[in-house]
């Protein structure tokens, strides 16, 4: 029970930190065979 | 197998990728990632040299915190020393400039960045617009 509480907050806090830096969505221009 | 295939399988593997949408004909791979994927656009650059194309300017969407290091904006990723540096964009100088105002905050910017000739080479993100 202790350890199924501290799993659940701790991916509670891993979600809820914020100002994790991360890509959203990319465009990547792909300019043809090398 | 066509070629758009082949790049298409190869960015879907990536850990963190959700949809990939890939046109030969716009020259275009449009990539969305799942949210606190760890991938990076030099990543991505790699992938696609590997598979016989040349990675051109990327149009980014990035969350991450604002942060002033000796005078320079950057993204800082929290709790890392993962940063990416901004630089304005010649063609928006004024998102660049607004940017300051929202030191320390949260933000989702949207910007530029090309690849330099070493792929591995750190760019800046050309800041397009800060939300």
């Amino acid at each position: 029970m202790r350890k199924t509480l501290s799993v659940l907050t701790c991916a509670l806090m891993m979600a809820g930190l914020p100002g994790r830096a991360e890509l959203l969505q990319v465009d990547l221009s792909i300019f043809g065979m090398d | 197998m066509t070629c758009a295939h082949v790049v298409d399988v190869a960015l879907k593997k990536v850990a963190g990728v959700e949809t990939v949408e890939v046109s030969l004909n716009k020259g275009l791979a449009t990539v969305k990632l799942k949210p606190g994927n760890t991938v990076s656009v030099l990543q991505l650059w790699e992938l696609i040299h590997k598979n016989g194309y040349t990675p051109k300017a990327t149009a980014v969407s990035v969350r991450g915190d604002l942060a002033n290091a000796d005078g320079r904006l950057q993204l800082k990723v929290s709790g890392t020393k993962e940063t990416l540096a901004l630089a304005a964009d010649p063609k928006n100088p004024a998102a660049y400039g607004e940017a300051p105002k929202k030191l320390g905050q949260t933000v989702v910017i949207q910007g530029v960045m090309a690849p330099s000739k070493d792929l591995k080479a750190p760019v800046p993100l050309q800041v397009g617009q800060v939300k």
